[in-house]
């Protein structure tokens, strides 16, 4: 059972925190702007090595990169929505769509360029875990669950008691309206894309805590996150906190030895968040909490 | 006038809807548009809004040109609109909506949000409600409710009664008169057209994206064409 919960369950947990912060970032841009935001692992990638840069660089702990890799993601993202798909804002979705994937090759490209295609790390050597009643409690696990809590609430006090939260509901909900009362479109859309950049900088940086960086490492986040987005009903933010908490936990859990043998091999964990994607779109298409159709 | 849209050519992008319609509204008047199905009684409102693409004619607000003036920019100078259908954000609480109904006069937000819940108190008690869950009755205050937070001096209602029970009718009739009455000049659309030419102090009369009668409401209530075509006999 201890060895269920310290090497399953955490895990999962642990992984669903990154997929989950992921996740209300592509519902939230989904709400807005009724795309797919295809670049988001990328623009994860790149926070992630931003904050490298404050640890290499600046010689800072990663935890301390961490607001510093979110005010460039956020200001990176804003930039990137000026100059790659406002121009198309006009035009149908699908092409905004087709320009977030070429958007996606120039962040890793960049990623690429930049630090190189080797992987790296923010702290080498083995950290000791707390141990207590049993529970192996690793630091950097608890504060990637802890500040993705406090992100998530954050979150929810910026959607439900700032002006420019609501306005952001207001949009979401019907974008001639918000005209209608005066709700300036483009400002809203900079401000979900900070929000946007916040979360892809952080759910960067606890990857890189709770594994390592690679360029690739945000494309390989792409299929569980949009997996937890619609399994909570994309466009609806809070429903991406149960989906991703839902796919990082199975994704986890399906490779525990139930029966003797590991449920499904770890090599093919990843097919777990396609299947549960799968089922849900045939099962209820608008997902759990009765989000969009796609 | 303080309102005014001449002479106004356009549509959606394609075809024209609008051949050439002129009207207006002030402050001391109560005008409806009325006329038969597809006569571009709502496209004309959303044309004075900015909502649409005109290619011929102008609107003018307080003497400023403002055809091009897109539409989250009416607001503030004064005018309000609400639209026939999806006119509250469902998922907003009904003090939200009134909220954003009032997002560019935020120093008023208070006394705005004060002000409509004496005007309606049914939306006081349900002040935290999402607004997906009220009644059409409800739905329809709030909406009027949301456009009165700008303090507006012109207020555009596209069909406000549609849907609604006669008895709730008579009750919207009674608040825009009201609404009148405080110094707010009215343009509507209606369907109710023989009712609401009785409270107009101005009447269009709209066909195939044209102007063709214009007068006081009792004009028109007394015209033998308009009675027969527009009003049923």
């Amino acid at each position: 059972m201890l060895d269920f919960i310290n090497f399953y369950l955490i895990p999962g947990i642990v992984i669903g925190s990154i997929y989950t912060l992921g996740a209300i970032g592509i519902s939230l841009i989904f709400s807005i702007l009724r795309i797919a935001h295809l670049a988001h692992g990328d623009l994860i990638a790149l926070g992630a090595y931003f904050a490298l840069f404050g640890v290499v660089e600046l010689g800072w702990s990663p935890y301390l990169a961490l607001p510093l890799a979110m005010a460039l993601t956020a200001a990176t993202s804003i930039g990137m929505d000026r100059l790659c798909y406002r121009p198309l804002r006009r035009m149908r979705t699908v092409m905004v769509i087709i320009a977030s994937f070429g958007v996606a090759l120039m962040l890793r490209s960049a990623i690429m360029l930049i630090w190189g295609p080797d992987t790296a790390v923010y702290q080498s050597g083995i950290q000791r875990p707390l141990i207590w009643a049993g529970l192996r409690l690793q630091e950097k696990h608890l504060f990637i669950v802890g500040a993705a809590v406090v992100l998530v609430a954050l979150l929810h006090l910026f959607l439900t008691r700032t002006t420019t939260g609501k306005a952001m509901r207001a949009v979401s909900d019907d974008p001639d309206l918000a005209r209608v009362c005066g709700i300036r479109t483009e400002a809203v859309i900079r401000a979900m894309w900070g929000v946007a950049g916040c979360l892809c900088a952080a759910a960067g940086v606890f990857l890189g805590l709770d594994t390592q960086l690679n360029p690739l490492m945000g494309f390989s986040l792409l299929l569980p996150m949009f997996a937890a987005a619609i399994l909570g009903g994309i466009g609806k933010p809070y429903g991406a906190i149960v989906g991703g908490m839902a796919i990082g936990i199975a994704e986890e859990v399906s490779t525990y030895p139930f029966f003797g043998d590991p449920l499904v091999a770890p090599t093919y964990k990843a097919a777990i968040a396609f299947t549960l994607m799968v089922l849900m779109l045939l099962w209820r298409p608008t997902g759990l909490f009765k989000g969009k159709v796609l | 006038m303080l309102l005014e849209g001449k002479n106004i050519h356009g549509g959606y992008g394609g075809d024209d809807v609008l051949r050439g319609v002129s009207l207006g509204v002030d402050p001391d008047q109560i005008a409806v548009i009325v006329g038969p199905n597809g006569a571009g009684k709502s496209t004309a409102m959303k044309a004075l809004f900015g909502f649409l693409t005109i290619r011929e004619g102008s609107v003018v607000f307080d003497g400023k040109e403002i055809t091009r003036v897109p539409p989250e920019e009416m607001a503030p100078l004064g005018l309000a609109y609400v639209p026939q259908e999806r006119n509250v954000f469902p998922t907003l609480t009904v003090e939200e909506n009134l909220e954003m109904g009032g997002i560019r006069r935020p120093d008023r937000k208070r006394v705005g949000i004060e002000r409509v819940y004496g005007l309606f108190p049914p939306l006081k008690e349900r002040r935290s409600a999402p607004a997906g869950v009220l009644s059409g009755g409800q739905r329809q205050m709030l909406a009027v409710g949301r456009a009165l937070m700008l303090e507006p001096r012109i207020l555009m209602l596209d069909e406000p009664t549609a849907g609604l029970a006669p008895v709730v009718i008579d009750q919207m009739f009674d608040l825009i008169v009201e609404i009148h009455r405080s110094g707010v000049g009215i343009l509507m659309v209606e369907q109710n057209a023989r009712q609401a030419l009785e409270i107009a102090t101005h009447g269009y009369v709209l066909v195939g994206g044209a102007n063709r009668f214009h007068g006081t409401g009792q004009e028109l209530l007394s015209d033998d064409e308009v009675l027969r075509s527009f009003l049923g006999g």
